[in-house]
């Protein structure tokens, strides 16, 4: 149940916002002019999408990001977030300044840091002003270039790269300087090139210095933005304007008539804005190549390594475990993707949260970005957290660069409950929910033998020509009963043809009770003639008389067959009808004489 | 150790039953972790003849040897046995398990699954012997009907069943027989190239994984003509890269 509670904790949606605050801290209540200062805007809460604060107007000031600093922290079961926000502040005016409420706005809700109060005083006595930093002496103003040829002008300002050719996403450092050999009158106005096509960083702080230059000594003041190219072809970084008053020597007669006049009004010297202008640049971005590409690059590129670490080394099953994937190094980090975890079907794995820490020493942005997961290990046993792969381009080096984690080995005890749920639905009381853990093949079989069914229909499969069998079944019981049909419709004719066998029979029965009832086998006998002699004639055997029959014979079988019947019809009808006592061996005797007839007759009569 | 253990134990197993062995024995090589032994010992069992399990435990053994070329034979061991037994759970789920590894999927897309189950419940012979059968049963009770007229009320609804099963059957076995690969194989090299023509001076199209089941559709010395199930392309490969399943 803890871990459940755990878990919906970490998982939540971040809707509650009652946790969030946010404070602001300078490092000093008073600066010079030409001092720095440092705001720190700390924004925490319990949620890791904090968003960033926004910042009052503050026209007395010039405002640089100047990085930023995340902690994540899953303590308990609930998840802090703290977020440092750094600026570099500038003072443009002498006096009493402040910083206006600081806001973060979360689910709707707004939370406000108190305005800040701070005194900016003057450097060494010295009125200076301006957007980019003043020149610490200001040195008086020199005949101006129109004036004298052979030295620079009073004022000018630059803006160069350090790289004309980089790739995709490779940090561009962009340095625009301001030079000035004289004294401004009024605040310089700064307008930032526009860099369509880059992602831009500030790189504070400014800089500033002197420098000699046809003959003149300048004052410059220099402020530093990283880009980084978001696509590849031919870019253009804009122009960068600054507007300023410098003061312009004129020459008075002080022997004028309105000599007086011009000098209380407007003194000795006159003003003059002036608008300057940097030449664009063009920049040549490289596509990242193609050939060598690593799976697993996700367009980081700069000089990076990767480490992960676990908060423990052995738990028990369920119990959860955080993972701390962390990617330092110098580039663009805020784009920097999050590393894609492998498979790990031993775990369950949540979300990832991440965390940014920037830091602009140097002119590079460098840092890190921490992923941190919360993994939950399903089995107990040794288990291992897989390296986790990182690729990136390295610009230096004009290749892919393979990183990855060091394989983590944990050591996870089976667990005291019933073990993770697989999902977050309290278990019923018959029993949890099944809990997939890692897919395999199934183990090897016992029996070599094929199941009956298998046996039973794949055997008929082999007998080839046996399937004909059937088939001649078939054909020959088609033929019989055709043949039965033709017969069944000519009975005259059957009893043509039948007409033998049906002798036979009476004949045979003849002979079975010759013996016994040579009487009855007589009449037997008498029924094989005359029913064969009837069957061959289509006629009734009761019928037939003895003329008929000797008729028909004469027309079918000639005479003497005519006279042969004639003698044994009468010699059956004797027996058949005597009055004295029969014996069997008088029936028996006639029997060859009348299986000759009927054989003879059968052969020899047609219809 | 444990290896020569093992192999002692196939030896002694062999020598016993004056053969291969048996089932049991080459199964406890496998529980033991010497998937190379029981392989070669399921494979003289299989020299005796086909059986769905031991083509299933072959797979088994190829697929847990993890060295290259054991998932294609595995997969080719799991396709012969889903040959013979193609409604055996175990079967399909090892096959689908290691085609998935080999990126191809045992399910045509869109085919619900339970219907792919129930078109593949017989296997091929079954499915012949089937029709077969029905076929007997079909004609004797005809031939029975024709010879005794007075069975013939009693045999027709025999008759009309087995004639309307003889023809489900016979649907069933053609539209099987259009969906078959008759000369099936499966690529038992991690990376089979396929060239334009039989011979390395052809230029190589494309490169099939193991475990990719392939057409055989010609051959050409020691060249096969493959063609890919799944994306439809053709090309020449050395025929050691596959391995052909007896269908």
């Amino acid at each position: 149940m803890r871990l459940l509670l755990t878990l919906l904790v970490l998982l939540a949606p971040p809707t509650r916002a009652q946790e969030v605050s946010i404070t602001a801290e300078l490092d000093r209540t008073v600066a010079a002019l030409d001092e720095r200062l440092t705001l720190t805007v700390t924004v925490s809460g319990d949620r890791t999408d904090l968003p960033d604060p926004q910042l009052p107007s503050m026209p007395n000031l010039s405002v640089y990001s100047s990085g930023r600093s995340q902690n994540i922290a899953f303590v308990n079961g609930r998840v802090s977030s703290r977020i440092a926000h750094t600026f570099v502040l500038s003072p443009r005016f002498v006096g009493k300044a402040s910083i206006g409420p600081i806001a973060v706005t979360v689910d709707g809700r707004r939370f406000e840091t108190s305005p800040i109060e701070f005194q900016i005083v003057r450097p060494s006595g010295q009125p200076t002003a301006g957007i980019l930093p003043p020149p610490r002496a200001p040195r008086p103003p020199e005949p101006s270039a129109s004036a004298q040829g052979h030295f620079g002008p009073d004022v000018f300002v630059t803006a160069d790269v350090d790289k004309k050719k980089v790739y995709v996403n490779e940090q561009v450092t962009l340095t625009v300087r301001f030079y000035t050999a004289v004294s401004l009158l009024g605040n310089p106005e700064y307008v930032a090139p526009v860099t369509q096509g880059f992602l831009s960083e500030d790189l504070p702080p400014e800089r500033h210095g002197q420098v000699p230059f046809k003959n003149r000594n300048y004052h410059y003041s220099e402020i530093k933005s990283a880009l980084f190219p978001a696509q590849a072809g031919r870019l253009k970084i804009g122009s960068a304007v600054v507007r300023c008053q410098v003061q312009a020597a004129e020459a008075v007669d002080p022997f004028a008539p309105d000599f007086f006049q011009r000098f209380f009004s407007q003194g000795l010297l006159s003003g003059q804005t002036k608008e300057l202008r940097t030449e664009p640049i063009t920049l040549e971005v490289l596509p990242l190549p193609e050939a060598g590409k690593p799976e697993s690059f996700s367009g980081a590129v700069g000089q990076y390594r990767i480490g992960a670490e676990t908060d423990k080394r052995s738990l028990k099953a369920g119990d959860a475990l955080n993972l701390t994937v962390t990617i330092e190094g110098s580039g663009n980090l805020k784009a920097l993707g999050e590393p894609s975890l492998p498979a790990m079907p031993s775990f369950r794995v949540y979300d990832t949260v991440s965390s940014l820490n920037l830091n602009k020493a140097q002119d590079r942005v460098h840092g890190s970005k921490v992923f941190k997961t919360v993994l939950v290990p399903k089995a107990s046993g040794g288990l291992s957290v897989p390296s986790i792969p990182f690729s990136y381009f390295d610009p230096a080096r004009g290749e892919y660069v393979r990183a990855g984690t060091a394989p983590i080995e944990l050591q996870v005890a089976p667990g005291a409950g019933p073990g993770p749920s697989a999902s977050f639905v309290a278990p019923s009381a018959g029993g949890g929910e099944l809990t997939p853990m890692q897919e395999d093949i199934r183990y090897v079989k016992g029996g070599a033998g094929n199941p009956f069914l298998s046996r039973l229909l794949a055997r008929p499969a082999g007998l080839r020509w046996i399937h004909a069998t059937p088939l001649l079944v078939f054909i020959l019981s088609l033929a019989a009963a055709r043949r039965r049909e033709r017969l069944d419709l000519d009975p005259a004719g059957r009893r043509f043809r039948g007409a033998m066998v049906s002798a036979l029979r009476e004949i045979r029965q003849a002979e079975r009770c010759a013996s016994e009832n040579p009487s009855r086998a007589a009449a037997h006998l008498f029924e094989a003639l005359a029913g064969f002699l009837a069957d061959k004639l289509d006629r009734s055997a009761s019928g037939l008389t003895l003329r008929e029959a000797q008729e028909a014979l004469s027309r079918m079988a000639g005479a003497e067959r005519s006279q042969t019947l004639k003698s044994l019809w009468e010699e059956i009808e004797q027996l058949r009808f005597a009055q004295t006592a029969l014996a069997g061996s008088e029936v028996l005797a006639l029997i060859p004489r009348l299986e000759g007839l009927l054989e003879a007759l059968d052969t020899e009569m047609k219809r | 150790m444990s290896s020569l253990r093992a192999a002692l134990v196939c030896l002694l197993a062999c020598l016993s039953h004056g053969s291969a062995g048996t089932i049991e024995e080459a199964n406890q090589l496998y529980q033991k972790g010497d998937a190379a032994q029981a392989a070669r010992a399921y494979e003289a069992l299989l020299s005796q003849g086909p059986s769905p399990a031991l083509y299933f435990n072959l797979g088994n053994a190829h697929f847990k040897q993890a060295s290259p070329g054991s998932l294609g034979r595995a997969v080719a061991a799991y396709l012969q046995a889903y040959e013979l037994l193609p409604r055996d759970p175990d079967i399909r789920h090892n096959l689908e398990f290691a085609l998935r590894r080999s990126g191809e999927n045992l399910v045509p897309s869109g085919m619900p699954r339970i219907l792919h189950r129930l078109f593949y419940f017989l296997s091929w012979k079954e499915l012949l012997g089937l029709q077969w059968i029905l076929y007997w049963l079909m004609l004797l009770t005809a031939s029975l009907g024709l010879l005794v007229p007075p069975l013939r009320p009693k045999l027709r609804p025999v008759l009309a069943t087995a004639f309307a099963c003889w023809a489900a059957a016979g649907s069933w076995l053609a539209l099987r027989a259009s969906a078959r690969t008759a000369r099936l194989g499966v690529v038992v090299t991690p990376a089979a190239e396929a060239r334009s023509g039989p011979g390395t001076n052809f230029p190589v199209g494309f490169s099939a994984p193991e475990g990719r089941r392939v057409c055989v559709l010609a051959e050409s010395g020691d060249w096969l003509e493959i063609g890919t199930l799944k994306e439809g392309l053709k090309g020449w490969t050395e025929a050691k890269n596959i391995q052909r399943i007896k269908t």
